[in-house]
């Protein structure tokens, strides 16, 4: 029963971060609306779990935004699974400590790995004749905005919850 | 606490390889079906807000707002001076066809939709309705609003919701004509923001600030003589084989709430 009610907990958090993201899409100004609400919350979500919960989550998340996207099903959930196994291997490696600018460090190298991936996945799509090539230069300005933002936020939120949780002060990791 | 090791990595790219896959056999349907039912209110009440505003945000002060009533009654005038004068050509046509037993092949049905949200990525341009494969939508099908003004193409279709590409996203292709003398053919990509641009004009063709754009029935599924834009600028290098275009589309793409998919009448 206990594991029902988790795993209803975590399809409600899911649907609700989804839900956020479109609130943040839809109703905030360009380019505040570029702030991708998914990373941040992985980041947070990292520091208080430290498990492999994340990575499940940005797949169920991504998976979602597969359904709402034109492009070709798969370059969204790859790239955002490879970049938050990124973001673990850099937290666990890295980044060890549970700081305000380890939070910015891991968001922007995380979000720059995400676009890089995901425009070479449509690259080497295009090759093949599965996504149609556009120009580069019309998107940089999104992309770039996007990471900054996100850092941002996520430098913010880790400030506001550091007072709730006494898990973000500490200084290290759990394993080291 | 985690250890992150190679054999986890792998087992999480499978379990996402086996994600795309299923989805691409159709075993997700159901699963994917149900996402949608509980997101699209949500994503629609979002959409429905965000119109508002943008709508009410139009204008930053009373002369503007004066000034573009002013415009839109000289407009109207025109427009109705316009549709009078259309009126009598189309009995004239009428009549002609009538007498030349003229024959037209079948003709096209609308059906109506309303956009429930849009493009969620920052590289696309996109647009979600509330109708489906159930309301007899394939993709390819265009999109049109006011009755006339093409706004995008049919991307994917699902059982009660389908994508749309709006003309304006990077990846959309269609193929145009300018009213001018020549009748000139070309392409409008999408891709530079709000305006679309028409591409391999050929550069001795004359066109000109204003020219219309409309659809030259050349794509598959999208008809002759939908609305695209007018034309805002010419770009000409002597030594090229074509001249380019930027188009200003007739409708704001960030307001759209009603729309029409063109189903071809043989189809239904």
């Amino acid at each position: 029963m206990s594991i029902i009610l988790l795993l209803i907990r975590k399809i409600v958090f899911i649907i609700l971060s989804f839900i956020l993201y479109l609130f943040v899409l839809y109703l905030f100004p360009y380019p505040f609306s570029l702030i991708n609400v998914f990373f941040a919350i992985a980041t947070m979500h990292l520091f208080l779990n430290e498990s492999f919960a994340v990575v499940w989550y940005i797949l169920l998340v991504h998976f979602f935004v597969e359904l709402y996207s034109t492009q070709p099903f798969g370059v969204i959930v790859f790239s955002a699974v490879i970049s938050v196994l990124i973001m673990l291997w850099l937290y666990q490696h890295v980044f060890t400590n549970k700081s305000w600018y380890t939070a910015a460090g891991l968001v922007f190298c995380t979000l720059l790995i995400f676009r890089i991936l995901y425009l070479v996945a449509l690259f080497i799509l295009s090759l093949f004749g599965y996504a149609t090539m556009f120009s580069f230069s019309s998107i940089y300005y999104s992309f770039a905005w996007e990471i900054c933002l996100t850092t941002v936020c996520s430098i913010v939120s880790h400030l506001i919850l550091t007072k709730s949780f006494a898990e973000l002060q500490r200084d290290r990791v759990r394993y080291i | 606490m985690y250890k992150i090791r190679r054999k986890t990595c792998i087992l999480f790219l499978s379990i996402a390889a086996a994600v795309v896959i299923f989805h691409n056999l159709g075993w997700f349907a159901s699963v994917e079906e149900v996402v949608r039912i509980v997101i699209n209110p949500a994503s629609d009440r979002l959409y429905q807000i965000s119109t508002e505003r943008v709508r009410k945000q139009r204008f930053s002060s009373f002369s503007e707002l004066e000034q573009a009533y002013y415009n839109l009654e000289k407009d109207h005038v025109k427009n109705t001076i316009d549709y009078t004068k259309l009126l009598l050509l189309k009995e004239e046509n009428d009549n002609l066809r009538k007498q030349l037993r003229y024959t037209t092949s079948s003709g096209v049905q609308y059906v109506g939709a309303r956009v429930i949200g849009r493009d969620i990525e920052p590289i696309g341009s996109s647009i979600v309705i509330n109708k489906g494969e159930s309301s007899g939508l394939l993709p390819h099908y265009p999109v049109i609003t006011h009755e006339g003004v093409l706004v995008g193409v049919v991307e994917q279709v699902h059982k009660h919701t389908a994508l749309v590409r709006m003309i304006n996203d990077n990846q959309s292709k269609i193929a145009a004509t300018i009213i001018n003398k020549k009748k000139s053919l070309g392409l409008v990509e999408g891709g530079f923001g709000i305006s679309v641009h028409m591409n391999f004009i050929p550069q001795n063709e004359q066109i000109h600030i204003g020219d219309t754009v409309i659809t030259s029935g050349l794509s598959e599924y999208i008809p002759h003589g939908l609305l695209i834009g007018f034309i805002e600028a010419v770009q000409k290098e002597t030594y090229q084989p074509f001249q380019e275009a930027v188009i200003n589309p007739i409708v704001p793409f960030d307001s759209i709430r009603l729309v029409s998919v063109a189903v071809p009448a043989d189809k239904e």
